[in-house]
């Protein structure tokens, strides 16, 4: 006779993790899309292309390419969740229907895990920055000694540079910070990444709103030089049309101008033309005054590229983590609310913090001039903020601040990253929450060692984020959407996505979700590819940096490092994923 | 900042922190809404005409407690 227990329950199958609450899933997403690029990234795109241009080029992005990619990631992950698969490679075979999705997914899949390894270098940059600026061991006077700190700190000079356990080098914030990553991770899905983020979001916003009435209240802060305020830098930033003082070079009759000067404002403008006309020097051969207007700016493909960039890197989709976010979500729970709220999040963020807090600043410090074009994220955040910091009243506390906004923000993206690869290992090993989070730990250490040891012009972190951080994550999400719309089936995708939800996709988006958002991200693509890997001249022989050194007669060995730590990581992505028992068609 | 550069900036982050207060409104004033959830998916089931990839949980769990029953 068998013994039968008939008073205990059976314990073979384990209860899915799930969200503890709504808000808590809107906030845990929001977390992972809002980041550096939100506060650094966007105000440099803008300030380039002119607010009214780049706005008019961001606004469509978000519409046909950033809320159609939420949406489908959301309910695929949602979808995939209800068949019990909380894995990328699960959620692709899930939307294919077919065995090879879930290699597909493996390839998905890498791009969490090489991003997570050098973006907690740069959480920990943020830390270290952080400290530094309410200690004073950072409080540069001039753009050289901000400059110095930066090449100290992240060891740009030589490799191994940054491995020091002093205050101003890279190591001991990177420790602290990997230490606070892992303790909040093992902690699950409800205890761990919606607490952190319930608690993170919010702080991040009051934090955000601080330094923003800090810098709106800012005026002039030299009134000597009136050219240097808040309204430029504003101007600066969200003036539709933008005007260059140009010189010309080369040919006589067919001279190729140069941007000489940014003006800003009709003032600067008509100082311009009174001081070229009083030195004689306009003869509309040499120099000229040019205003680039709305429409003119709106014909450059770079300016959309970059607008679509920045919506989709901004929202963090493309990385499957909103994809293993949902799926810990049940039928019962709402999603296409959800997403937009968790999109528009990000999006106040972005617009209205990032909008308005670092450009405004450091051209009231700076000037226009002072800032040199220096808007690119590193730049930008790394070099020019400290030093507009040291020149702000209370400068340390703010910069303190701002800098925990972005350690903070940094937090949450990091979370959202881990997550699917623990999963993914849980899935196919088969092992508890603890044992994932230190196998996951180790395979990520190997990756942030190449990543902190590699450090001579940020060699190793350049290679990941061209290979894995741009070009895998625009193709393998127009792998995802083509597959979202054509294989799972707008019919099908359209009933999932509006099971429980309280508002309504508007009917639009059925003719978008299969043809514009492919197309869009396709054109996205080339143009990348177009630009980043060919170059803009197309000249024959130039081959780019990123291709060089890996396959030129001189190789650089930090990319091959980081590459070949890469190819790793996929053979045993691809080599678990065999593991994943899913049954086909 | 010229006129046009104020019309655009507070378009934009009018516009995204409306959209942003008015998300989250709803989501918090609807938190309680479960029950008209359950009530929508009975209506409109979704029918793929494909059997799931795997069992779900549910699915297990209910085959589970079914074969539990029967040996007892």
């Amino acid at each position: 006779m068998p013994r039968v227990k008939t008073n205990k329950p059976e314990p073979a199958v384990q209860a899915p993790e799930q969200w503890g609450s709504r808000i808590g899933v809107v906030l845990a997403v929001a977390g992972g899309a809002i980041g550096i690029g939100n506060f650094l990234r966007f105000p440099g795109q803008v300030a380039q292309f002119g607010g009214g241009a780049f706005m008019i080029a961001y606004v469509l992005s978000f519409i046909f390419l950033g809320l159609p990619m939420c949406w489908a990631e959301w309910t695929a992950g949602r979808y995939a969740g209800s068949k019990g698969h909380h894995t990328i490679p699960g959620i692709m075979a899930t939307l294919t229907g077919k065995n090879y999705g879930k290699y597909l997914g493996a390839f998905c899949l890498l791009i969490p895990v090489v991003v997570y390894c050098y973006f907690t270098a740069v959480q920990a940059w943020c830390l270290g920055y952080a400290v530094n600026l309410l200690t004073g061991n950072l409080a540069p006077q001039t753009a050289e000694e901000a400059s110095l700190f930066f090449a100290n700190f992240t060891g740009i000079k030589a490799h191994g540079s940054a491995l020091g356990l002093e205050m101003g080098k890279l190591l001991p914030f990177l420790l602290i910070c990997l230490v606070i990553n892992y303790l909040v991770i093992a902690q699950g899905i409800s205890r761990g990444i919606e607490r952190c983020c319930k608690w993170a979001v919010p702080t991040l916003f009051i934090l955000g709103i601080i330094v923003l009435i800090r810098v709106l209240t800012l005026g002039t802060p030299d009134a000597s030089k009136p050219e240097a305020s808040i309204s430029q830098g504003l101007g600066y930033m969200w003036n539709p049309q933008k005007t260059f003082l140009e010189q010309a070079k080369g040919d006589n009759e067919y001279p190729t101008w140069h941007k000489v000067e940014e003006l800003v404002g009709d003032d600067a403008v008509a100082a311009a033309h009174e001081r070229l006309s009083h030195d004689r020097v306009s003869d509309n051969r040499t120099w000229r005054i040019r205003t680039v207007g709305i429409w003119e700016q709106l014909a450059r493909p770079a300016l959309w590229l970059a607008a679509a960039g920045q919506i989709f890197f901004s929202l963090a989709v493309g990385f499957g983590v909103i994809g293993t976010y949902a799926s810990y979500l049940t039928h019962k729970d709402e999603i296409v609310l959800g997403a937009l709220a968790s999109a528009s999040a990000n999006e106040a963020a972005e617009v209205g913090l990032g909008g308005l807090i670092t450009l405004p600043a450091a051209v009231a410090f700076l000037g226009v001039a002072g800032l040199s074009g220096q808007t690119s994220l590193f730049s930008l955040g790394f070099n020019v903020l400290p030093l507009v910091f040291t020149k702000m009243p209370g400068g340390a506390f703010f910069g303190f601040i701002f800098f925990l906004l972005l350690f903070i923000s940094a937090i949450t993206a990091t979370l959202s990253m881990l997550q699917p690869g623990i999963a993914f290992l849980e899935a196919t090993l088969g092992v508890k929450r603890r044992g994932a989070v230190l196998i996951s730990a180790a395979v990520s250490l190997s990756g942030i060692a190449i990543v902190t040891f590699f450090t001579q012009d940020l060699k190793a972190i350049d290679t990941l984020d061209f290979w894995c951080g741009n070009f895998l994550i625009y193709l393998m999400s127009t792998v995802f959407i083509t597959l979202f719309a054509w294989r799972l089936g707008i019919k099908k995708a359209w009933a999932e996505a509006h099971i429980g939800a309280d508002i309504k996709i508007p009917k639009i988006f059925k003719w978008i979700w299969p043809y514009v958002t492919p197309l869009f991200l396709i054109g996205v693509f080339s143009l990348w590819v177009s630009l980043n890997i060919f170059g803009e001249t197309h000249a024959y022989g130039v081959v780019d940096t990123h291709l060089s050194d890996l396959f030129s007669s001189s190789p650089s060995p930090a990319a091959w490092w980081a590459i070949g730590w890469v190819i790793c990581v996929l053979m045993g992505l691809l080599y678990a994923t065999q593991r994943l028992r899913i049954e086909a068609d | 900042m010229t006129f046009g550069g104020w019309f655009i900036l507070i378009i934009s982050v009018g516009g995204f922190l409306i959209l942003f207060i008015a998300c989250i409104y709803k989501v918090l004033s609807l938190s309680g809404a479960s029950k008209r959830i359950e009530g929508f998916e009975k209506m409109t089931p979704i029918d793929n005409g494909t059997e799931p990839l795997e069992p779900s949980y549910a699915t297990r769990k209910n085959k589970q407690t079914r074969t539990s029953r029967t040996s007892a």
